[in-house]
């Protein structure tokens, strides 16, 4: 299976300006690889759906509890003591909508048009997303000083349409 | 006009950006902050500020563009509508999704915009430049 890079790297160049602009962070992907594991590696994940008239896919975001504890406390200089508050969904969720918005951009340029789409945020140990898709799911480790997050793609394009044909 | 005293409604349907705006406002010695969670409460806001037995009105307001019920374009343009409140200093905080419609938000009157995600020195240079004030 081979991925298209020009539609994965919008996502990790995304990744690695949100954090350091919303954190002053410098964050790192590692290898890329194929995923086989059922789970979700973190205890929170925001997912959004990536579509569009010439794409399909899903975009996750998987933190573990003390990331996403830590990372909020970083950035707001508040500590929540647990992941299953309407506070800290609602930063995953917000962090991984404006990755989407910076990831958007780049893929329109190269005429690959997402439509406008909102997270969903989900908990709990183990959890599991479902990609409905043809294409295989990238995984990408990212570490930082605050420890590793873990990145998943599926990405799908489907024909050459351009936005609103 | 000390731009530190002024009144500030921030205005975003996630909690958690309003918190990073207001942490930031806070950091940059702001300390009238009020906030609201959608366009709708925020105009009721704006017209409380105005309204009430002892008027305080807000001078700059920070919105979202992407909320549920009323839209930080939809917001704008109600502001824009009402001769009350229209004076307002209006910063819409948009994603790069709505990059592309940006137009709209300046011919709607919009005073300035700035992009998602932000730092505290970002938005400060923007308060600057929205209130005319120079380096």
């Amino acid at each position: 299976m081979v991925f298209d890079a020009k539609l994965i790297n919008p996502f990790l160049a995304a990744t690695k300006f949100v954090f350091e602009s919303m954190a002053g962070m410098k964050v790192e992907n590692q290898k890329l690889y194929l995923k086989k594991e059922k789970f979700m590696k973190g205890d929170i994940t925001a997912l959004i759906s990536l579509g569009g008239s010439n794409i399909a896919g899903v975009f996750a975001i998987s933190f573990s509890s003390d990331f996403a504890i830590s990372i909020i406390e970083k950035v707001l200089g508040v500590k929540y003591n647990d992941i299953n508050t309407p506070e800290v969904m609602d930063a995953v969720g917000e962090m991984t909508n404006m990755i989407f918005g910076h990831a958007k951009k780049k893929l329109n340029e190269q005429e690959v048009y997402l439509q406008k789409s909102i997270p969903s945020v989900i908990s709990g140990k183990s959890h599991i997303i479902a990609h409905f898709t043809n294409q295989a799911v990238l995984g990408i480790p990212f570490t930082s000083e605050m420890g590793d997050f873990f990145l998943e793609i599926s990405i799908e394009l489907l024909n050459n349409k351009k936005e609103g044909e | 006009m000390n731009l530190f005293e002024i009144r500030v409604l921030v205005v975003d349907d996630f909690a958690f950006m309003r918190s990073v705006v207001t942490k930031h406002l806070k950091e940059l010695g702001f300390s009238n902050i009020d906030e609201a969670g959608d366009g709708n409460i925020a105009y009721l806001k704006l017209m409380e500020g105005v309204n009430s037995k002892t008027p305080n009105p807000y001078t700059l307001v920070l919105s979202d563009w992407n909320m549920p019920n009323l839209s930080g374009l939809d917001f704008l343009k109600k502001v824009r509508a009402t001769e009350a409140v229209k004076g307002v200093k209006f910063v819409m905080i948009t994603a790069e999704a709505e990059m592309g419609s940006v137009k709209e938000a300046i011919e709607a009157g919009v005073s300035s915009y700035i992009l998602k995600p932000f730092t505290r020195d970002d938005l400060w240079k923007k308060i600057k430049a929205t209130f005319g004030i120079k380096d």
